[in-house]
């Protein structure tokens, strides 16, 4: 037994000095966000695999497994996870008047692509670009928070984004977590005037999903900040003083990140070489049923049904009451987001909720999930002990159910 | 700048627009014998499939269910039969067919037969793959073949409107399985296996090569033959005040009459037992009717050689969590060996019914009249055999228990069973002289001669000449027997003390005689005597030369074996005759 303890004795050593360094401040930029990845996805994984061999799941036409021989991955392609999982194994593909695969940007796919010859199947190719960029993205969230609140705030915002109750989209085959990651590295780096790498995260991101493209203005606006011009003193003439010397100083950077929708662009001459139409990402929105009637209109349309349900029978759309609820939180929060943070981050959370709530509201608590900011705010508010704790255990138990929910093929967003 | 490279380049080269090869489709009818390919024409879901030695070889031996479709589409109301040769090369499993595939890409809503080999033995595993993909067993029959065999196997199967049947070699080994799926494409499946497929065949079907269905033949033939009468040999609800006046003999476990059940109450141990003590003539149907009360694993027994013990019998039961059904035989040395599974749902405490049609060589088992298994082989083929009920580390209250079986005769009519009784097998000196037959022995006991007959309702009669150098000399019937020449249970008429007496009664399930009461007569030395009883349902009347001597004496008994029986020697019966029916 002696002989057994001494030879763990180097090896008790060295993880004692492990703990110790990681558990020190200049580590937590890397610790906090690994300890919110390894405790979130703890839950997402053990819930998602317990509810999908527990719960006899709804069967039906479409309702697909990709792996039955391995649940772990296998549930986490659920929903619009076949059409990344397509476009990797067969390419993209555009029939007009048919949900086709063009509706999906290709970065994230572009990367489950060069991950699948070292795992060997597109789903784990998938789970792996989710998990791998989701700590990437807390890192930089963590890393964000930090620089505009404290260690604290940041140490909190991870957890809660990681904890969110849909947060479980972040390790299956969707974008979320690829989206975070380069919405807030880019703005990460243009926070810290890092202009040159700021509009590299925006190409990607505005690669990754329809509404990054929006970074650019975001990133502009930083720009614009950066140099005393702001939204607040638009009617200083000093502001605009600011801005032509700006110009006349700084046009290389400007330059730069005007190349951020290239990301876009780029999509754009790739589908309109491929099937003769750039815009094909919005024709084919049609096809999921989807029209541009406003904001306003459409959530008046699913207030009018959520209150014409009955609350006491369960008649209603239970995750309409999720949309609703992340619409209005979001949009609440926006406001008081552009006091704190300023206007960049306040029109970034607007922008993100506004446009895909024109269309409908189908998906808006999953849309929510990725505007950072508004986690940067409650991290920033969870100095209050009992607001921490709140928002742990609810999100933490949503977050359970919903994943519960989504393995077993029930719409959740 | 560079962000852009990369994504231009994986956009192009990785993510554009694939226009993915069309699979040959080809047509039904379809062979192939891969002669003259030299890369595989289907469409594989899974593993590495390959042309080699002019046959189609899957190689991968990590996954399961791995598979290639023959792209056609066959019309959900087309009957066919799809034969492949399937040759095992190396792995821990096997391969199979698929079929009525209703998308070619995913195994999905379709229907797969296989080779897998469990606990050393080769199986075949048949089934479906639902709308969630995971697979459903339906059943399984263990072959007759080693496990590892790298010999061509003839796998077909043959789909028809409702149901498929599936053979191995030409041989059916399952018949008449229900179809979830229709028409859709064929197509192979390997299991962590290394498996060869060639010779596919995928053909019309015609009426004549339809393998016939349930019920299986052998057991149909014999229980439904037009020659015998279906009559019901026991019918036991279990109401008997005490088991000692039951023909139930427990050889294991804690068994008790109690409230018109009869339970095993012990929930440890396995194969905790109950036999019936009478043999029953194949081919029989016995149904049982069961309850769980605590745990899962009743079933019942049958084809038992013995009255003692289960070696060599058959069982049928529950098993793990209800969710299956087991069968098969206990071999000499009294270890199971298993010879089928079928997925059923779980049992809960409600009642269910085990039907097992044995036949000479084969039986079949349904559950609630659920057809679980068709031509299965008997272990022990015999001409009769026992039967009991069993349950493992559960709690089980038994309902019922009945056995229908035949009769040898036509219906109603008179005939003489002298030509059927087996003087080898009886007691006593027995000879047969033209239509009579004498007993010669000379001991003081009881000789029987079954019959071979067995049955509820009869009327028989017979001419006696006791001999007059025994004063103690007896003769008469006996019916009602456990088995063909066993007295247990049976009652009993007879002359005795030389034809002075007539006496009745029955024999207890030890064969030890209970005499139940008896007439002087006069005697008549060297004269013959005619013994004449009506037995019916309950109760039977006794003539002595068409002279009514007892009426509806009441019968512990509904029916059994008619033989028979002399007491002392020589005696000679002559002018049998038995007339069987209501």
């Amino acid at each position: 037994m002696q002989a057994i303890q001494t030879r763990l004795a180097p090896f008790r050593v060295g993880v004692s000095q492990f703990v110790e360094h990681a558990t020190q401040p200049q580590y937590y930029w890397i610790t906090r966000p690994l300890l919110a990845l390894v405790i979130t996805r703890l839950i997402v994984f053990f819930g998602a695999y317990v509810a999908e061999i527990a719960i006899p799941g709804i069967s039906g036409d479409g309702l697909y497994h990709v792996n039955p021989n391995n649940i772990l991955l296998d549930v986490w392609a659920r929903w619009d996870s076949a059409f990344y999982l397509r476009i990797v194994e067969q390419g993209y593909w555009f029939v007009p008047g048919q949900q086709s695969s063009v509706a999906f940007f290709p970065l994230y796919p572009l990367l489950m692509s060069f991950a699948e010859p070292f795992v060997g199947s597109a789903l784990a190719a998938g789970v792996l670009v989710s998990n791998l960029c989701l700590f990437g993205a807390l890192v930089f969230l963590y890393r964000l928070t930090e620089f505009e609140f404290d260690a604290n705030a940041a140490g909190r915002t991870v957890f809660y984004i990681a904890a969110f109750p849909t947060a479980f989209f972040f390790s299956a085959v969707y974008t979320e977590s690829t989206f975070l990651l380069f919405t807030v590295s880019t703005m990460y780096f243009a926070r810290r005037r890092m202009w040159a790498w700021a509009a590299l995260f925006g190409v990607l991101c505005a690669s990754s999903r329809i509404v990054g493209v929006v970074i650019w203005g975001i990133v502009g606006l930083e720009w614009l900040r950066a140099h005393g011009w702001t939204l607040g003193t638009i009617h200083k003439m000093q502001s605009w003083r600011n801005l032509l010397k700006a110009l006349r100083v700084d046009w290389l950077n400007l330059a730069i990140i005007c190349l951020i929708p290239l990301g876009l662009i780029t999509y754009m001459v790739f589908l309109n070489q491929q099937f003769g139409d750039p815009f094909a990402f919005s024709t084919t929105q049609s096809a999921w049923g989807r029209q541009m009637l406003g904001p306003v209109a459409i959530i008046w349309r699913d207030l009018t049904g959520l209150f014409g349900g009955n609350f006491w029978t369960g008649d209603i759309w239970y995750h309409v009451i999720l949309d609703l609820g992340a619409f209005f939180a979001v949009l609440g929060l926006a406001f008081v987001i552009w006091r704190r943070l300023g206007a960049s981050y306040a029109l970034y959370c607007l922008i993100s909720i506004l446009i895909p709530a024109s269309s409908g509201t189908g998906s808006l608590s999953r849309y929510a999930l990725v505007i950072f900011p508004v986690f940067m705010m409650l991290g920033h508010w969870g100095r209050h002990h009992w607001l921490d704790r709140a928002l742990l255990i609810s999100f933490s138990v949503m977050l359970g159910i919903l994943t519960t929910v989504f393995v077993n093929w029930i719409f959740v967003a | 700048m560079l962000a852009l490279i990369i994504l231009n380049l994986g956009l192009y080269g990785r993510l554009s627009s694939q226009v993915l090869p069309e699979p040959s489709v080809v047509t039904f009818p379809y062979s192939e014998d891969f002669s003259a390919l030299s890369e595989p024409q289907y469409v594989e879901f899974g593993g590495d499939w390959e042309i080699r030695d002019q046959a189609l070889v899957q190689l991968d031996t990590n996954g399961y269910d791995l598979s290639a479709f023959i792209p056609m589409e066959i019309p959900p109301e087309q009957g066919y039969q799809f034969d492949a040769d399937v040759r095992f090369i190396g792995g821990t499993a096997g391969g199979g067919l698929f079929f009525n595939a209703q998308q070619p890409t995913s195994r999905q809503k379709s229907h797969m037969v296989r080779f897998n080999v469990d606990q050393d033995q080769l199986w075949l595993v048949y089934g479906y793959f639902g709308d969630d993909s995971n697979f459903v067993g339906q059943g399984s029959t263990l072959l007759s073949i080693a496990p590892g065999t790298t010999e061509s196997q003839r796998l077909a199967v043959q789909v028809t409107g409702e149901t498929y049947h599936i053979l191995l070699n030409g041989t059916p080994q399952v018949s008449d399985i229900p179809l979830l799926y229709r028409g859709g494409a064929v197509g192979f499946i390997t299991a962590a296996s290394q498996v060869a497929f060639d010779n596919v065949i995928v053909e019309p079907l015609t009426s004549a090569a339809v393998t016939s269905s349930s019920p299986p033949p052998e057991v149909a033939a014999s229980v439904g033959n037009g020659e015998s009468a279906l009559i019901t040999l026991l019918s036991d609800g279990f109401d008997a005040p005490d088991l000692s006046e039951t023909l139930w003999r427990p050889i294991s476990g804690q068994w008790l009459l109690e409230n018109g059940v009869f339970a095993q109450k012990q929930t440890a141990g396995f194969d905790l037992s109950s036999i019936f003590q009478q043999s029953f003539a194949t081919p029989y149907t016995l149904r049982a009717t069961l309850q769980h009360r605590a745990n899962v694993g009743g079933g019942v027994l049958f084809g038992l050689p013995t009255l003692d013990n289960v070696r060599g019998g058959h069982m049928v039961r529950y098993i793990e969590d209800g969710s299956v059904v087991t069968w098969g035989y206990f071999d000499d040395t009294g270890a199971y060996v298993g010879q089928g599974s079928a997925e059923v749902d779980l049992p809960g405490t409600a009642a269910h019914t085990f039907e097992v049609s044995v036949g000479a060589t084969l039986y079949s088992i349904r559950l609630d009249g659920v057809e679980l298994a068709t031509v299965v082989e008997l272990y022990n083929p015999a001409p009769e055999s026992a039967i009991g009920l069993t349950s493992s580390q559960s709690e089980v209250a038994f309902d019922s228990v009945e056995i229908q079986g035949v009769e040898n005769v036509v219906n109603s009519a008179t005939t003489s069973p002298v030509s059927e009784i087996d003087a080898a097998e009886a007691t006593g000196d027995w000879r047969m002289d033209g239509a009579s037959i004498v007993q010669t022995a000379a001991e003081p006991t009881d000789y029987i001669a079954g019959t071979g007959i067995a049955g509820e309702q009869f009327v028989i009669s017979m001419d006696v000449l006791l001999s007059e150098s025994s004063q103690d000399a007896g003769a008469g019937i006996i019916f009602h027997m456990s088995g063909r020449n066993q007295r247990a249970l049976g009652s009993m008429v007879r002359f005795g003390a030389g034809g002075s007496q007539l006496f009745w009664g029955h024999y207890d399930a030890n064969g030890v005689f209970i005499g139940e009461g008896g007439v002087e007569l006069e005697a008549r030395p060297g004269v013959t005597r005619t013994l004449r009883l009506v037995v019916r349902t309950g109760t039977y009347d006794i003539f002595v030369d068409e002279v009514l001597v007892a009426e509806a004496l009441a019968l512990n008994t509904s029916s059994g074996w008619i033989g028979l029986l002399s007491f002392s020697g020589p005696v000679e019966f002559s002018n049998i005759q038995l007339a069987v029916g209501g």
